[in-house]
C-alpha cells in the first residue's frame, strides 16, 4: 500500500538536501524504521516521527550549503542589498517624510487587504465540496414566477426517480431539537438529510463517517458542524460515539465535518431523515412546500442546461399526474454556491455591493499614491543637488531611476508588512460592523490575501514612484549644479505633474464621496420608512410549546392564552398579545377565495390574539379588532389589512375563505367568515417595497406550533426581557429557548447592510477628503514657497494683499475646479454600479450631487487659504535682497 | 589521518553501539540504541555524519550485507568498530575516568 511508503515530499527533501556519501542509506534506514513505527504506533505517529528526521537532518546540511549558494547568487543581492541600505540610510535622514509615508501606505494597503480578505472569503474561494460546480438546488416554481419555491417531499422523490442526470439527489428537511443543557433547554436548528446528502455534498470530515442510509431505528444520530464542534465541545476529539441529550432522546455523534462545511447554513447539524420522520411531519403531501431544499450533483458527462430539460420534462410530467397539487408547478436551477451567498433568494446585490466597497477603498489607495508621489517629487526636487553631483560623478540614469524606485519598493514593503497588521484588526472591525454575511467563517488571511497584498504593494510602488522615478532621470545636470538646486525647483514639469495628481486626488475624492452620499441618502429614505406598526418598546418573545405535550391544539391554544395573561401581568407592560408571525418574524401564505371574485388568490395568513393591533400600534381602518369573545374554536369574523383590500377591492362584511396551515389538525380545511375590520398594512422589513396582503383569524381557530408574545412596554426599562422571561417559565418551565427581543432592534437589523455599506464609503469617502486636503496643502505651500520672489516683486510694484490673496487662491480654484469637474464625469459613469445598493434614490441624484460638491470645494479651500496667507505676508524687500 | 584528534560525545556514543551491537549494528538499530540508552532523541542524520566521519579516520569500517528484498532489492550497510577505534574509545574513556578522579563525592556535584 502507498500509505506505508514515507511522505513523499520528506522523502525528496532529503534527497535533495543531504549531501553525504551515504544519503541512499540514510533514506532506506529511515524508511526501513518509518514502517516498523507504522505497526507499533500508527502511520499518523509514523509520518510525524520522519517528519522529525527530516527536518532534523536538513537543518544542519542547509547551513552548511546555504554559504555555497549564497556566494553563487550574492552579486545581485548585494548590489540590492547596498541599495536598500543606501535607502535606509537616506529615509532615516527624512523620517519625517518617511513616516507620513509608510503611514499613509499602512493604512491604504491594511484597508485594501481587510476588504479583500473578505471578498475573497466570502466571493472568491471556491467552496469546500468536491467538483462544487456540479452542485445545484432544486427548487419548485410558478411559471411566470421569479420566485423560488420550496420543494416537496413526494417532487422530490419523483425527480430522483425519474431522472437520469444527477449523480446524487439528497432532500433536506429543516426543524429544531430541543438539546437539555446545565442552563435549561436551548433549541437547535437541525438539518434532516435523506440518505445521499453527504454522498452528494462530497465534503471532508475532521472526524468520524457521517451517516448515510439510515433505518428508523439507527434515527437517532447526528453530525455536528466544524463550529459547533468547536464552541459547544471545545473540540473534543473524542466526540465521535458520544451522546447529545436532546428532549425527545439522546443521540449519537457520528461524525464532524470539515471546517466551512455549512450547508444549509440555518442548521448547526445533521440528523438522518428517515421514514418515520418524514411521517412525522406530514412530508408525505405533494403540496407541502415547506422548509425543504434539494441538493443534487449532476453528473460529471451532463451539462447544467441538459439536466434541467430532463427536469422539466419530470415536471410536467408530475404536472400531468398530479393536476390539484402541481398545476402551473415547475422547476428550478440554482448553482449551490449562488444560494450560499443569497440563502433567501433576497440578497442578489451582495457580489456588487462588496466589489463596490472593494474599489472604493482601490480609490482610497489611489489617492494615498496620488499624495505619496507628491511628497517624492518634491523629494526629487529638493534633492536635485545631491542628485547632480551623483550624476556628475558618474552614477547613470538608469541607476539614479532605480534608486529612486528602491525608495518606493522599501516604502510599499514597510507600509505592506504594518498593513498586513493593520489588516488583521481592520477584517476584526469590519466584521464586528457588519450585517450577517454568508460564510463568514471562511474568512481569514490566507496565501490569497498575502499574495494580494504583496501585488498592491508593488503595483503602489510602482504607482507612487514612477513619475518621481523618471523625474530623477531627466534633469538637467548644468542647472541643478548651477545653482545649488534652488531653481530646478520651479521646473514646468515638475509643477504641471503635481497639480495633475491633485487634480486627479480631487476627481477621486469626489466620487468616493457622492457615492457615500447616494448611500447616506438611501439610508435616511429607508429610516423614513412607515412600517405600519410601531417598533418602539416592543419586545418579542417566540414560544416553542414543548412536544408531546402540547400535541393537542386545544391545550395549546390554552397554553398561549395563560402566557398572554401571565405576560400581561408583568408590571410596566401595557398590553401584551400573540400572533403566529409578527412583521420580520416569518410569514405563510394561505390560498384565498373572496366572494365575489371568481379567482383563488394567495394571502398572508396571520393567527392572532385579541389586541394585537393595539399592542403593534397597527392602525384599525374600518370595523373593529378582535375582542375576546372571538377567540373560539370556529369564527365568523375576519380581518383583513389594507393591502388587500385595496388589491381585491373588498368592503366590511364581505365573506371570505382561507385555510387551515397547521400541519397535524386539517390543513387546507377552510376557515370561511365576514370582514369585520380593515386594519393598516404593514412592511416584513424597511426595505420592503410593497406591504403584503394579510388575513387575521383568531389564534385559537388555528393554534399554531409555535407562537410570537409581543408586549408593549410603558417604558425600555432594563430588566423587561428577564421579567417577561420568568413570568413564561413560570407558565410552562419546559417551553425552550425563551428569548425576548426587541422589535425595534431586530428592524433596524435588516437594514444593518445598507447602514455597513454607508458607514463604511462613508469613512473610505472622509479618508479620502482628508487625503486630499492634505495633498492640496502641500502642493499650493510648494507653490506660494516657490513663488516667494514673485510675490515680493508683484508687492514691491503695489500689489495689494487682497490681489496677492487673489492670485493663489486663483490657481487654487483652478485645480479644484478641474478636479470637480473630472469627479462629477467619473461619479456619472461610476454610480451606476450602485444602482442595487440604493433605495429610494436616484444615482443621478443632484441634490446629493450639489450638497457633495460643495462640501469638498469648502473643505478644498481651507488647505489653500494657509499657503495663501502667508504669501501676503511676504516681506519685499527681504525677498529683493534674496535676488 | 590517524587519532590523536579526541572524540565527541556523538562519536563515542556511535563506537559504544557499535560494540554493543556486534555485527547487527547499521543506521537503524544504531540509532534505536543511542535513543534507548541514553534517552536522548538523536536524528539518523547526525548518526551517518558521526559514521562518516570514523570511517575516514578509520575508527570505524562498513561492510555491505545481500541485497534485502523488504528494502526494494537494496543493500544495508553494516558497521563495525575497528582496533583504532577500540584503543581511542578507552583513551577518551581514559581521559573522562582521570578528569573524574574523586570528584565523586565533591559537594558541588551532589546532586540536589
Amino acid at each position: 500500500m502507498s500509505d506505508h511508503r514515507p511522505p513523499r515530499i520528506a522523502v525528496w527533501l532529503l534527497r535533495t538536501i543531504l549531501a553525504q556519501p551515504n544519503r541512499d542509506f540514510i533514506i532506506d534506514d529511515l524508511a526501513e524504521e518509518f514502517r516498523a513505527r507504522i505497526d507499533g504506533r500508527g502511520i499518523v505517529a509514523a509520518r510525524f516521527w520522519f517528519w522529525c528526521q527530516v527536518l532534523q537532518s536538513v537543518g544542519p546540511s542547509l547551513r552548511s550549503r546555504a554559504v555555497a549558494v549564497l556566494a553563487l547568487f550574492a552579486r545581485g543581492p548585494l548590489d540590492l542589498l547596498q541599495e536598500v541600505r543606501f535607502v535606509f540610510r537616506s529615509l532615516k535622514k527624512s523620517a519625517g517624510f518617511a513616516t507620513v509615508a509608510i503611514i499613509t501606505l499602512a493604512l491604504g494597503i491594511g484597508a485594501n487587504t481587510a476588504v479583500f480578505t473578505v471578498v475573497n472569503g466570502v466571493l472568491l474561494k471556491p467552496l469546500p465540496y468536491a467538483d462544487q460546480d456540479r452542485l445545484v438546488t432544486v427548487w419548485s416554481a410558478m411559471r411566470e414566477d421569479s420566485r423560488r419555491f420550496l420543494p416537496s417531499y413526494p417532487d422530490y422523490q419523483s425527480w430522483q426517480e425519474q431522472t437520469t442526470s444527477f449523480e446524487k439527489m439528497a432532500f433536506i428537511y429543516g426543524d429544531e431539537l430541543v438539546l437539555r443543557t446545565d442552563d435549561g433547554l436551548e433549541p437547535i436548528l437541525s438539518a434532516y438529510v435523506s440518505a445521499d446528502f453527504f454522498a452528494a455534498l462530497g465534503a471532508r470530515t475532521t472526524l468520524g463517517t457521517p451517516f448515510g442510509d439510515v433505518s428508523d431505528g439507527a434515527a437517532k444520530q447526528v453530525v455536528l458542524k466544524y463550529g459547533e464542534w468547536q464552541r459547544r465541545f471545545g473540540g473534543d476529539p473524542d466526540i465521535v460515539g458520544k451522546t447529545i441529550q436532546f428532549t425527545d432522546g439522546s443521540y449519537t455523534v457520528a461524525a464532524v465535518m470539515a471546517d466551512g462545511v455549512d450547508y444549509p447554513f440555518w442548521a448547526r447539524m445533521w440528523t438522518p431523515l428517515t421514514p418515520a420522520v418524514v411521517d412525522r411531519y406530514g412530508l408525505r403531501a405533494r403540496d407541502r412546500r415547506i422548509d425543504s431544499r434539494v441538493l443534487a450533483r449532476v453528473r460529471s458527462d451532463v451539462s447544467h442546461d441538459v439536466a434541467l430539460v430532463e427536469l422539466t420534462t419530470v415536471a410536467s410530467r408530475l404536472e400531468a399526474q398530479y393536476p390539484a397539487t402541481n398545476r402551473d408547478w415547475t422547476v428550478r436551477f440554482l448553482p449551490l454556491k449562488t444560494v450560499v451567498l443569497d440563502p433567501w433568494g433576497q440578497n442578489q446585490n451582495l457580489r456588487r455591493a462588496l466589489y463596490v466597497l472593494l474599489a472604493a477603498v482601490g480609490l482610497v489607495l489611489l489617492i494615498a499614491c496620488a499624495n505619496l508621489a507628491n511628497l517624492m517629487l518634491a523629494r526629487v526636487v529638493t534633492r536635485g543637488r545631491e542628485i547632480a553631483v551623483r550624476s556628475a560623478l558618474g552614477a547613470g540614469k538608469w541607476r539614479l531611476i532605480r534608486q529612486t524606485l528602491t525608495e518606493s519598493l522599501v516604502l510599499a514593503a514597510l507600509g505592506a508588512v504594518i498593513g498586513a497588521v493593520v489588516a488583521r484588526w481592520g477584517v476584526d472591525a469590519l466584521l464586528a460592523g457588519a450585517p450577517q454575511l454568508p460564510r463568514v467563517d471562511e474568512i481569514r488571511v490566507d496565501a490569497a490575501v498575502l499574495l494580494f497584498t504583496t501585488g498592491i504593494a508593488i503595483l503602489t510602488a510602482i504607482l507612487f514612484g514612477m513619475a518621481p522615478a523618471l523625474r530623477t532621470g531627466g534633469g538637467s545636470l548644468v542647472t541643478s549644479l548651477k545653482d545649488g538646486g534652488r531653481t530646478s525647483v520651479g521646473r514646468l514639469g515638475t509643477k504641471r505633474m503635481q497639480m495633475s495628481l491633485v487634480i486627479s486626488q480631487i476627481g477621486l475624492a469626489l466620487v468616493l464621496l457622492i457615492g457615500a452620499g447616494l448611500l447616506a441618502r438611501s439610508l435616511r429614505q429607508l429610516s423614513q420608512v412607515n412600517l405600519g406598526f410601531n417598533p418602539d418598546q416592543l419586545t418579542s418573545v417566540r414560544i416553542r410549546p414543548p412536544q408531546p405535550q402540547y400535541a393537542d391544539p386545544r391545550l395549546r391554544a390554552d397554553l398561549y392564552r395563560r402566557l398572554v395573561d401571565a405576560v400581561a401581568a408583568v408590571p410596566g407592560i401595557e398590553s401584551a398579545s400573540l400572533a403566529n408571525h409578527i412583521p420580520g418574524g416569518g410569514l405563510i401564505f394561505s390560498p384565498l377565495r373572496v366572494e365575489g371574485v371568481a379567482e383563488e388568490t394567495t394571502t398572508g395568513f396571520k393567527t392572532v390574539a385579541p389586541r394585537y393591533f393595539e399592542t403593534m400600534g397597527i392602525a384599525v381602518v374600518e370595523g373593529r379588532p378582535f375582542t375576546a369573545e372571538d377567540m373560539t374554536e370556529q369564527t365568523d369574523g375576519l380581518i383583513i389589512n389594507r393591502s388587500l383590500a385595496q388589491f381585491l377591492d373588498i368592503e366590511l362584511g364581505r365573506r371570505i375563505t382561507v385555510f387551515k396551515q397547521v400541519a397535524d389538525e386539517g390543513l387546507g380545511e377552510p376557515i370561511s367568515g365576514q370582514v369585520i375590520g380593515i386594519v393598516g398594512a404593514t412592511r416584513t422589513s424597511l426595505s420592503q417595497e410593497v406591504p403584503l396582503p394579510d388575513v387575521f383569524v383568531p389564534y385559537t381557530v388555528n393554534p399554531w406550533m409555535h407562537a410570537t408574545i409581543v408586549t408593549r412596554t410603558r417604558t425600555e426599562g432594563p430588566g423587561i426581557g428577564e421579567q417577561i422571561r420568568d413570568a413564561v417559565l413560570s407558565v410552562e418551565p419546559e417551553i425552550p429557548g425563551v428569548q425576548p427581543r426587541s422589535v425595534a432592534n431586530d428592524m433596524y437589523q435588516t437594514v444593518s447592510k445598507e447602514r455597513f455599506a454607508a458607514r463604511l464609503m462613508g469613512s473610505f469617502a472622509g479618508i479620502a477628503l482628508l487625503l486630499s486636503a492634505v495633498g492640496i496643502y502641500g502642493v499650493m505651500a510648494y507653490l506660494v514657497r516657490q513663488r516667494t520672489a514673485e510675490i515680493g516683486l508683484r508687492m514691491a510694484m503695489g500689489a495689494t494683499s487682497r490681489q496677492v490673496l487673489q492670485l493663489v487662491v486663483g490657481r487654487a480654484m483652478w485645480m479644484v475646479g478641474t478636479g470637480v469637474i473630472v469627479g462629477l464625469a467619473a461619479a456619472f459613469g461610476l454610480t451606476r454600479f450602485m444602482t442595487a445598493m440604493l433605495f429610494g434614490v436616484e444615482t443621478m441624484d443632484l441634490a446629493t450631487y450639489a450638497s457633495v460638491t460643495g462640501v469638498l470645494v469648502i473643505v478644498a479651500l481651507v488647505p489653500c487659504y494657509l499657503p495663501a496667507n502667508q504669501a501676503t505676508k511676504v516681506d519685499p524687500l527681504a525677498t529683493l535682497r534674496a535676488e | 589521518m590517524t587519532s590523536r584528534d579526541g572524540l565527541n560525545e556523538v562519536d563515542q556514543l556511535v563506537l559504544l553501539a557499535l560494540v554493543r551491537l556486534g555485527p547487527g549494528a547499521y543506521g537503524v538499530t544504531i540509532r534505536a540504541e543511542i535513543e534507548a540508552r541514553s534517552a536522548k532523541p538523536i536524528s539518523m542524520a547526525a548518526v551517518y555524519s558521526a559514521l562518516d566521519r570514523l570511517e575516514k579516520r578509520e575508527l570505524a569500517e562498513s561492510w555491505l550485507s545481500e541485497p534485502k528484498p523488504e528494502r526494494g532489492g537494496r543493500a544495508k550497510k553494516h558497521f563495525r568498530i575497528t582496533a583504532a577505534g577500540a584503543a581511542e574509545l578507552r583513551d577518551a574513556r581514559g581521559v573522562m575516568a582521570r578528569m573524574w578522579e574523586g570528584l565523586e563525592m565533591h559537594p558541588d556535584l551532589r546532586i540536589r
